[in-house]
């Protein structure tokens, strides 16, 4: 059941009305009405995968019990390694296996051993790699004492599965999520507008950035061959900003939704384009992974303590495995390095902190020095989506090599100057909403209701107009 | 919650009522599948050879050059338990049908709606054809299934510049008629474009479409119908992107299961030399001369099965 779909629209008004009229006078059945209809909500996926689902958020709670009943740090420690072996194991065995296989196997024909590798015919279920680290940053906060477990059970599965972050985050963590499910909630109107403001942004976002900017990424990325530099770097814009509008439009809905229930999820995006560096950029872009890897990774590492040395091996590391996280494709860990040259220069001179701030804060326009910072760290950024995008190492290679050739300095021709004009709006309005959690959360806030109304129209209008494809989301399939 | 609910709905309500206007206007724009149920509606009963299937009958077989009573209900991309549903739709309302010929190529054995980007398809059965079995909620809506723009403009013509066949592109007896010479395509590029594409489709199908012709001549010999299954003709651009075992592993499997079935005949026009360069509207389709060409082939087949009916 796709966010942008049909049936999700029936979907949420059902829960939604269930959940404010018949359960709200009791937060146990409201916390098994949202398990129940989370549960349902991947089972519309495939309900096979619903077992892994549910013997996942079983063994993170029965260890999270036992790990904090344990006698002793031995059998602590044996509870853990339990959990993040099979949690690992599974993420393993249905994301990496195949990858390893036929890397190991093509490893061994270079050196003349021809092995035909034992892969595994089996599709990925949906959500695994955010569920999974749920579960994993439950067990770890745990085991380092940081919370006690959960007891009721109910209320931990609604912290795994709770259906807006289910399939693709934002990755909770059990501080911020599970106190929350705990707390009564009651209806709140603005918080409930608030929501649906969001979810529509985050369907124009979506629907209308995001997939037509797919149709022409897709075209040029499909043919590269045969396009010339010039419309190759077009390409490689659509995709920035076709991943942008695919992934923060979906943090946008789940966020929005969660809104509608009471619940307030974590960020994910600030407005990432707009940063001025490399180290702003991962402050802004998937907030919860890059909170996540550094709090479970990079300081148990050392962090940015300890030497230079140590320093740039921790950001590699996690660079390198936050690529991989995203899928067993060379392509995503070249993006993993390549993200990690970028910032080595904000950790050497221990700049990375620098620009904290919201850019321009308070003004209309940035000064040229932060356009000139902005533009840069974009054009960074988009080619280092070009690793992302493509299907493998050669096809990213042969991408570059057709840039930077003379066709480069080419007029292209791409019949997609609708499409530049939409998204320079998208960039005002974005830019404009800048300083608040999402681009349109002010937008109109002061003035005539009847002028505010046409605008969300206008929005609205925009939505349906794109609609009909229900395209896929990126980031469905990490 | 009530002035919540309350205001959803009123900011929704323009959206509701201009979407359920457009859905009933873009249902009222005569096309080709309702003009096909109509005709079938009321002619079923007289007719005696049925094209049925894919695109591959759609522009090949102009029934006009059929000197025995038919019609063409094939179309773009309509597959085997299509064909079957409309076969099984009337019924009880084939009193002179004798011949059913209907493609057997590689993209009928592998390709199926429900699985292809085609789908959007589905809602021209379940809305015009009434064989809507499984096409959900969004398999009976027009506007789910196309984006608002093309729709608008399809109305924009339709009800404003009154262009009343903007959606019909097939002849009175069903032939399509617009892949035509004036606006043929680079037959080189359309050989690679359309094999690469038909490569594309998933052989995991094979079965369940191989299960679904033979339910189609089952009902045929049942009611003692001759099927001819034959594989049109194509450009030899198309023949060079496609793995000729492929080709021969079709034509295979669909002999193998027609020779259980007396009634049944496999036919091969693959690579007929009658058809030229000058014949084909794209590597895979035939132009109006072509269809011609192709349509008295197929007359002449029906001629000879009828004399050998006749005399026996």
């Amino acid at each position: 059941m796709l966010f942008n779909s049909i049936s999700f629209f029936i979907f949420l008004p059902v829960v939604f009305i269930f959940y404010w009229f018949v359960t709200s006078k009791n937060l146990k059945s409201q916390n098994l009405l949202l398990l129940v209809s989370s549960y349902f909500f991947y089972a519309c996926w495939d309900w096979r995968f619903l077992f892994l689902l549910v013997f996942s958020t079983a063994l993170d709670y029965f260890t999270g019990i036992r790990m904090y009943e344990a006698k002793n740090l031995r059998m602590k420690k044996c509870w853990f390694w339990l959990s993040i072996c099979i949690n690992l194991g599974f993420l393993g065995i249905f994301k990496y296996y195949n990858f390893f296989a036929t890397s190991f196997s093509e490893a061994l024909s270079h050196i003349g051993l021809h092995t035909s590798p034992w892969t595994l015919k089996v599709i990925l279920p949906v959500g695994i790699s955010f569920y999974t680290f749920h579960g994993l940053s439950y067990v770890i906060d745990i085991y380092k004492n940081r919370i006690k477990p959960e007891k009721n059970f109910i209320d931990y599965a609604v912290f795994v599965s709770f259906f807006p972050l289910l399939v693709a985050g934002p990755i909770e963590r059990a501080t911020h999520l599970l106190p929350q499910i705990k707390k009564e909630r009651t209806f709140d109107y603005a918080r409930a507008t608030d929501g649906l403001k969001q979810i529509l942004w985050g369907l124009f976002k979506k629907i209308v950035i995001a997939d037509q900017c797919a149709v022409y990424a897709n075209m040029i990325f499909d043919n590269q061959a045969t396009y010339p530099g010039s419309v190759l770097v077009m390409g490689a814009l659509f995709f920035a900003f076709q991943i942008y509008g695919d992934f923060s439009g979906y943090s946008d809905i789940a966020i929005g939704t969660a809104r509608l229930f009471g619940i307030d999820l974590l960020r994910n995006f600030a407005f990432p384009y707009f940063s001025r560096n490399i180290a702003e950029f991962w402050r802004r872009w998937h907030i919860s992974l890059s909170s996540w890897f550094k709090d479970y990774l990079y300081i148990p590492l050392g962090g940015s303590k300890g030497s230079t040395w140590a320093k740039i091996r921790n950001t590699f590391i996690i660079f390198l495995v936050s690529g991989f996280w995203h899928g067993a494709n060379w392509t995503f860990i070249a993006w993993g390095f390549l993200n990690a040259l970028y910032i080595m220069p904000s950790i050497i001179f221990n700049t990375n902190r620098n620009s904290l701030d919201i850019v321009a804060q308070g003004k209309t326009f940035p000064t040229v020095k932060e356009l000139f910072s902005i533009i840069i760290t974009f054009g960074l950024t988009v080619f280092a989506w070009i690793f992302f995008r493509a299907s493998d190492i050669s096809h990213a290679v042969q991408y570059v090599s057709g840039i930077f050739s003379t066709s480069l300095f080419t007029i292209p021709h791409t019949g997609s100057a609708p499409l530049f004009l939409f998204l320079l709006l998208f960039i005002s309005i974005e830019w404009w909403g800048r300083q608040e959690q999402y681009a349109i959360a002010r937008l109109g806030i002061q003035w005539p209701g009847i002028l505010r109304w046409m605008t969300y129209q206008a929005i609205l209008v925009a939505i349906l107009c794109f609609a009909g494809s229900e395209q896929q989301f990126i980031y469905f399939q990490f | 919650m009530k002035k919540f609910i309350l205001q959803v709905l009123l900011f929704l309500l323009p959206a509701f009522v201009i979407g359920i206007t457009t859905e009933l206007l873009l249902r009222k724009v005569p096309n080709d599948y309702a003009y096909k149920k109509g005709y079938l509606d009321k002619n079923a009963a007289r007719i005696r050879v049925l094209f049925l299937g894919n695109s591959h009958a759609y522009y090949d077989i102009n029934p006009e050059f059929i000197k025995i009573n038919s019609f063409n209900a094939s179309h773009i991309s309509q597959p085997y338990n299509y064909d079957l549903q409309i076969l099984r739709k009337y019924e009880n309302k084939w009193h002179s049908l004798k011949y059913i010929v209907i493609p057997a190529d590689y993209i009928s054995l592998c390709f199926r709606l429900e699985t292809s980007l085609e789908k959007w398809r589905i809602k021209n059965y379940a809305l015009y054809y009434d064989i809507g079995n499984g096409a959900g909620f969004k398999g009976h809506t027009e506007l789910l299934n196309n984006k608002l723009m093309p729709n608008l403009e399809m109305l924009y013509q339709f009800y404003i510049k009154h262009k009343h066949n903007i959606n019909l592109t097939s002849s009175p007896l069903g032939w399509g008629t617009i892949y035509n010479s004036k606006s043929k395509k680079d037959l080189i590029v359309t050989g690679k474009t359309a094999s690469l594409r038909h490569l594309g489709n998933d052989t995991l199908n094979i079965e369940k479409n191989l299960a679904d012709l033979k339910a189609i001549l089952a009902f045929a010999q049942s009611k003692n119908i001759k099927v001819f299954l034959f594989t049109p003709p194509v450009y030899k651009t198309y023949l060079q992107y496609f793995p000729a075992g492929l080709l021969n592993n079709t034509f295979n499997r669909v002999s193998d299961l027609a020779q259980f079935y007396p009634t049944t005949t496999c036919i091969s026009f693959q690579n007929d030399p009658a058809f030229v360069a000058n014949d084909f509207y794209d590597a895979d389709h035939l132009n109006e001369s072509g269809a011609e060409k192709f349509s008295l082939k197929i007359d002449s087949l029906l001629n000879n099965a009828e004399t050998i009916a006749n005399a026996k």
